[in-house]
Formats: structure tokens, C-alpha cells, sequence
């Protein structure tokens, strides 16, 4: 007996105190959960020639624009204007049947059959030759009861300014964001989720040449134009490209990036990553929806030559993305399966029809990120669409930090901003790196380009801060947060504050931040 | 420590209160029972010795920060296992209590947007290893071996979070607090007791910047029930 009470009491003691001699937790921990993938390595950044690839042998005709719209971005840019003369975008109220609408048209004298007209989503693009000034009759239009809006067709910018390729650190952009651990929680996003690039397109074709007519310096030529995907982008990875711009002589799907600016901010979202070569993306296993709805100064000149206007495009001719290409490519994202588009594109006049098309591409649940504009020290005047993104959950305005994590000087600011990422500043040093065209191939001052060779290029800018809000919520939706204004949250709530306390005008929330979006938060912590 | 200097003043009020509660008891009892016989001059009940118990056990708690344990664990109950020392007849019905317990659960990283907790997919582990030293009374019924008990105290808690292959987001916090409890002793054996004892505990540990924060809950404490097995040394 005396026994039993011993070994009874030993019991309870053992009992009651043989957790408090651990001092570690020695159950093992899960990790199935978490996906354990290797840190990317990332290469030494090679400077210098890119092993190029080779022309095959085919040849077909380069897309050009049609020769209206050539000749409209033409006079666009001789004059300086930030709209295409002769054209003004209409959308009549619901309810206003043809009669009605052709009414309305007749107020301002346009006699051009109706049935004419052209008709992208829900406006119409009205055509006028009589020379009155496109905003003058945006004002006569939006007088009649039969219409809801109307509008010039906006010329949007490209928000970056590409800088020296052999300059500066690479990458450090996403050092600081932590994306090494981010991509232990969500190693490169969902191979189902399709990223929409609204640019100016990424080139989706293998190496090749195609027959394109030009200009030599004393005479309309043709030339075979060398044309290439970028090689740290696995062409698979590509879906439903579509050209809502130089679409008119070629099949839509037909994509050509002229410029360079869309291939980077596409590299930000999701280069190949993990593959040995050159650069990472942020979500590298995601589809990209190359739509191109920007014109290059090439694409002007390819079209001015191919409608027989000798000479090139005047001087200091850069990109131009008509509103009514970006909203007709942001329904055409929304209609087609794209969870997250990007957009680092904006002006400085209000656009109802590109925040039309925002919010009817966030209604069908695409998030979207937008570039907040570059304009700081140039009277840091309102940028739109991104000044509609406080007022649409599931869009966000998205400002440029530099490496240091202050204001980059150019990122415009004001009640609008809602968040920021790294977008470079070329004053501190530092710009984002991506690969791109090589910028003496593609080079204003040649007359024959080609578009085939791919180097690491730095650029900076919102456009590419924006890219970087795009790829963490591709990969917070592949982790299930498929709601656009729940991302929008998400990334507030888990952005680091910086500058004032709390929102700003200069960084909105903060400096979004990857790991801590994905991981999430513990009990305490 | 406000709250912990309340409790134990409430504590040491109720324990001077109750001989005299359980003597009118006894009054009450000899006084509605029937008149027999004239009661003959009751003896004084001999004096219990002082005594120590060793005691192990499960409990149960309801933790007051209920929206973020049943948000991150998926139940807003939180089990622990452990067990002490009690020294009782201290001075007539006094014990002082020593105890620990510790539980451990799963949980699942998340963040609270607009009200609604989501869920990230990363799991990790909760810990809560809670100290207590108490007193109490303890008023004997007749049949021996049978008691009810009050009580309270101090409490200090070792809070962690582990997740597996993120070290650096592992948490190791301490807390403490005040306690009170009550609850019934029945004898099994000889020696043996089953205490049932329903207890509250307060620890304030600030929101901090988890899912807590989200839900604006800062008590680690909390309400529960737990079952003793207590084995009588002498």
C-alpha cells in the first residue's frame, strides 16, 4: 500500500510538472503548409553583349496603324498636344436608342453616317474632319441630354525615364522588399492567375524578321526588321496578347514591343526566375497578358512610311497610349480572365473613360495597379486615372521610393496616393533593373532598328514602382485573396509607414511589403 | 497590479468571512433538524492538521481574447495540462497554491481586414505556460474529505509563437496577472481527491501587432474549468 501511495504521488507530480521542464517546444512543428522552395539565385548581372538569338528565315509584314490614326498622332505630336486632333470619345446615356444618338452627333454638325461610327466598349470614338478643337466638341457633345460623357482622346503617357544600363545596383529593389522570404510563403504566384500588361506590349514571337516599310534617310524602303521575345521570358507564359493600337494590317494578336518600356515593367511582375539567367520578377510562374496600347516612335514610323509620308515622325516624338486603346484593352483584360492588370500610364486631364473602364475591370474582380505620375518638380499637377484610385477599392495609386526608402524626386504626390514601391531615383543612384530592348537597337537616331536583343536595362519611374504592387497582388491572389478591394487591404494594412505617421501625400500608406502581405500575422505578432 | 491587489484583498476578505459563514451553517443545520432528543453539547471539531498535496491536471479555458484564438486556432478553447503543491490548514482553512500549466494548439497565420480574419495558409504554433501561486480557504463539509474552496492570486504567463522555417518571426513574451478560482473537493481513495475548480484569470498583455490588434483584445487571460487529481502527502 505504502508503495502505491508513493508511486501515486510520483504520478501527480510527474504530472503536473514535466511540462514546465521543456524549454523548447519538442513536438514537431507542420511544415507541410509552407512550400519550401530555394531563394532565387539570381546571377552575377552580366555586363555587356547578351547572347542574341537568330533570325529565322520567314518573313511577314510588321502591323502598322492605320493611316487616320497615323496622321492624328502625327499632327498630335508636331503640336504638342496631349489628345489625337479630330477624334472625341462618346458614351450616351442608357436608353438612347440610334435615333437619339444620331441627334445628339448632329448637334456638333458631325453629318458622318452613323452607322460609322467606331465603337470600342461602352463609347463610341466620333470622328470629326472639320478642324474644331476635339475639347471644344467634348463640350458641345456632354450639352446634349442623349450623353452621359464625352471627351478628347486623351494621349497618356509612359511614367518612366530609362537611364543608364551599366549604372548602379540591380535589384537591390527587391532586396528591400524582402522578396527572397515573400517567395518562401508564395514561391512565384499561380500558373493559372493571368497578370494584364497595358504598355506598350511585350514581344511575344520567336526570333525572327518580318518585312516592314521605312524611312532610310532619303527614301521609303522596305526592311527586315529583326523581332524577338525577351529570353528571360519563357514564351509559354504569354496568353491572349492583343495590339489595340497598330492592330489595323495584322491579326490583334499579332504583339510587338517597339519601345521597351513594356518588357521591363512585364520583368518587374514576372521575368523568369530560377532559370540561371539574367534577372528576377516578383511573380515569375504567373501568366502574362501582353496587351500593347502605346505606341513607340517606330510604330509612328512604320506607319508614316507604310501610308507613303516620307520623312519620320517630328523630333522629340516619344510614346502615345490614346485613352481610347488602354480602356478598350483594360475591358478587354477584364472580359478575358485577367485577375491583375497593370497600368503605368497616366496624363493630367480627367479620363472618364479610362476610370469607366477601371472600375468596370475591378467590378469583375481585376485588381489593377497605376502608376502615380512623374510630375513632382514639374508643378506636381493632379495624374489620371491614378487620382481616381482612392475613390475605387481594388485600384491603387501607387507612388516611386528609392532605395534609401524616401520619395523618389520625381514620384508626383497628393491626396491620391495610396501606396508605394521602388521605382528608382537615378539622383541617388539607384534604378530598377530589368531586361528590355537594347536601347541602341532601338534608338530614335537609326534608321533601322530591330527589336530582337535584350539586355538588363535600369529604368525609373512610377511605371516601374507600379509593377511592383501588381506582382504582390498576383501572388495574394494565388494565395486565394481573389477579391480586388481585399487586396487593396491587404497591402495597406501591411505596408511599412513611412515619412509622416500614418497616410501621406507623398507615400500614401507605406511601402508595401511583400512578406508580411503573404505571411500574415501571428497572435501577437 | 491593481487588479492582482484587488483580488487578493478580495481574497483575504472572503477568507476571514468564512469560518463564521460555515459556523452559521452549522447553527442553521442543528437548528431545522429534528428534535429528537435534547442535542447534547457539541465538541469542538478538532483541528485539521496542516497538510500538502501534490496534484496534476487538465484545464480548459475560454481565453478572453475569444475572436482572435478562435480566428487563428479555430476555437475559442484553449486546453492545458500540468499540475502543483498545495499546503492546506495553514491556519484553520488556508492554502497556499502553487501551479503550472502549459498548452500548446495550431493555428494558422492570417490578418484581420475590415473585421473578417483571412487566413494566409502559414501555420504556427501557440504556447501558454501559466505560473500561479494563490490562496485560498477551504470549508469542510462533514463528510471528511469533502470541501469547497476559494481563492486567488498571482498568475505569470510565458507566451510563444513558433513557425517552422521562419524563425525570425517566432515570439517569446511574458505576461502576469491575477487569478481567482473556486471549486469542490471529493474524496476517491484514502488519499486520493478529484477537485473540479472554475477559474478566471486577467493578464493584460497590450494588443500588440497581431491578429489581437486586429480584433482590439489584449487579455491573455481568461475563464475556465479544470479537473485535479490530488494525492494527499500527509
Amino acid at each position: 500500500m505504502r508503495r502505491f501511495r508513493f508511486s501515486l504521488a510520483l504520478l501527480c507530480v510527474a504530472g503536473g510538472t514535466f511540462v514546465l521542464a521543456e524549454p523548447q517546444f519538442q513536438r514537431p512543428v507542420p511544415s507541410v503548409r509552407v512550400p519550401e522552395v530555394r531563394v532565387p539565385s539570381i546571377p552575377t548581372p552580366r555586363i555587356g553583349t547578351v547572347p542574341q538569338p537568330r533570325a529565322a528565315a520567314q518573313s511577314i509584314p510588321v502591323p502598322v496603324m492605320s493611316p487616320e490614326l497615323t496622321q492624328a498622332h502625327l499632327e498630335a505630336a508636331s503640336r504638342g498636344l496631349d489628345y489625337l486632333p479630330g477624334r472625341v470619345l462618346v458614351k450616351f446615356r442608357p436608353g438612347a436608342g440610334m435615333p437619339e444618338q444620331a441627334r445628339a452627333l448632329s448637334a456638333i454638325g458631325n453629318e458622318r453616317p452613323f452607322s460609322g461610327l467606331e465603337w470600342t466598349g461602352e463609347f463610341a470614338i466620333v470622328k470629326d474632319t472639320s478642324g474644331v478643337d476635339p475639347r471644344e466638341l467634348a463640350s458641345r457633345l456632354r450639352q446634349q441630354p442623349e450623353v452621359e460623357y464625352a471627351q478628347p482622346d486623351y494621349l497618356l503617357k509612359l511614367h518612366s525615364t530609362p537611364n543608364d544600363p551599366n549604372f548602379g545596383a540591380r535589384q537591390w529593389n527587391l532586396s528591400l522588399l524582402n522578396m527572397p522570404r515573400a517567395w518562401d510563403v508564395e514561391p512565384g504566384g499561380s500558373t493559372d492567375l493571368i497578370v494584364a500588361v497595358v504598355d506598350t506590349g511585350i514581344t511575344t514571337l520567336p526570333p525572327q524578321s518580318m518585312a516592314v516599310q521605312t524611312w532610310n534617310g532619303s527614301a521609303i524602303v522596305t526592311h527586315q526588321l529583326q523581332i524577338g521575345h525577351s529570353p528571360d521570358f519563357t514564351p509559354g507564359r504569354f496568353v491572349l496578347s492583343r495590339d489595340f493600337i497598330v492592330s489595323t494590317t495584322a491579326p490583334p494578336s499579332l504583339v510587338i514591343d517597339t519601345d521597351g518600356h513594356g518588357t521591363h515593367v512585364a520583368g518587374t511582375i514576372g521575368e523568369d526566375t530560377n532559370n540561371g539567367l539574367f534577372l528576377a520578377g516578383m511573380a515569375y510562374n504567373v501568366r502574362i497578358m501582353p496587351l500593347k496600347a502605346c505606341r513607340s516612335f517606330w510604330d509612328l514610323q512604320f506607319a508614316m512610311s507604310a501610308a507613303g509620308t516620307p520623312g519620320r515622325p517630328p523630333a522629340g516624338t516619344t510614346t502615345g497610349c490614346p485613352s481610347s486603346a488602354t480602356s478598350a484593352a483594360i475591358r478587354f483584360a477584364a472580359d478575358n480572365g485577367a485577375r491583375v492588370l497593370n497600368y503605368s500610364i497616366g496624363g493630367n486631364s480627367p479620363n472618364t473613360v479610362v476610370r469607366d473602364a477601371i472600375a468596370y475591370a475591378v467590378s469583375k474582380g481585376v485588381f489593377i495597379s497605376v502608376s502615380n505620375g512623374n510630375d513632382f518638380e514639374d508643378g506636381n499637377p493632379t495624374t489620371y486615372p491614378a487620382s481616381y484610385g482612392p475613390g475605387i477599392e481594388g485600384m491603387m495609386a501607387v507612388g516611386a521610393v528609392n532605395r534609401a526608402i524616401s520619395k523618389s524626386y520625381y514620384s508626383s504626390t497628393g491626396s491620391w496616393t495610396e501606396i508605394s514601391a521602388p521605382g528608382g531615383d537615378s539622383r541617388q543612384g539607384n534604378t530598377i533593373w530589368q531586361m528590355s530592348i537594347r536601347a541602341s537597337d532601338a534608338s530614335t537616331f537609326l534608321f533601322f532598328p530591330r527589336f530582337d536583343r535584350y539586355d538588363e536595362r535600369g529604368f525609373q519611374g512610377t511605371s516601374m514602382a507600379a509593377p511592383h504592387v501588381a506582382g504582390l497582388a498576383a501572388l495574394l491572389m494565388s494565395r486565394g485573396h481573389t477579391d480586388p478591394a481585399i487586396v487593396e487591404a491587404i497591402i495597406k494594412q501591411t505596408a511599412q509607414d513611412i515619412g509622416v505617421a500614418g497616410r501621406d501625400d507623398s507615400f500614401g500608406d507605406g511601402m508595401i511589403q511583400p512578406f508580411r502581405a503573404l505571411f500574415g500575422r501571428g497572435l501577437r505578432r | 497590479m491593481r487588479t492582482s491587489l484587488a483580488l487578493f484583498v478580495l481574497v483575504a476578505v472572503l477568507g476571514a468571512a468564512a469560518p463564521s459563514l460555515a459556523q452559521e451553517s452549522a447553527e442553521g443545520q442543528a437548528a431545522g433538524g429534528p428534535q429528537v432528543k435534547p442535542a447534547t453539547p457539541q465538541k469542538p471539531r478538532p483541528r485539521a492538521p496542516r497538510g500538502l498535496r501534490v496534484f496534476g491536471g487538465a484545464e480548459v479555458a475560454v481565453p478572453a481574447a475569444t475572436d482572435a484564438f478562435d480566428a487563428v486556432t479555430g476555437s475559442p478553447v484553449f486546453p492545458a495540462y500540468g499540475g502543483g503543491v498545495e499546503l492546506v490548514n495553514l491556519w484553520r482553512g488556508l492554502f497556499i497554491r502553487f501551479q503550472l500549466m502549459k498548452g500548446t494548439k495550431d493555428a494558422e497565420h492570417g490578418l484581420v481586414v475590415n473585421g473578417d480574419f483571412l487566413p494566409t495558409g502559414v501555420p504556427f504554433d501557440i504556447s501558454m505556460r501559466t505560473t500561479e501561486l494563490g490562496l485560498g480557504w477551504r470549508i469542510n463539509f462533514r463528510k471528511p474529505g469533502r470541501s469547497f474552496h476559494f481563492g486567488g492570486g498571482r498568475t505569470w504567463l510565458a507566451y510563444k509563437e513558433r513557425t517552422a522555417g521562419f524563425p525570425e518571426e517566432d515570439l517569446d513574451q511574458t505576461h502576469d496577472g491575477a487569478f481567482v478560482m473556486a471549486g469542490y473537493t471529493h474524496p476517491v481513495l484514502s488519499r486520493v481527491l478529484l477537485t473540479f475548480e472554475g477559474f478566471f484569470r486577467q493578464i493584460d498583455a497590450g494588443e500588440g501587432t497581431g491578429i489581437m490588434a486586429g480584433f482590439n483584445e489584449s487579455d491573455l487571460g481568461g475563464a475556465g474549468a479544470r479537473l485535479l487529481v490530488s494525492y494527499r502527502l500527509k
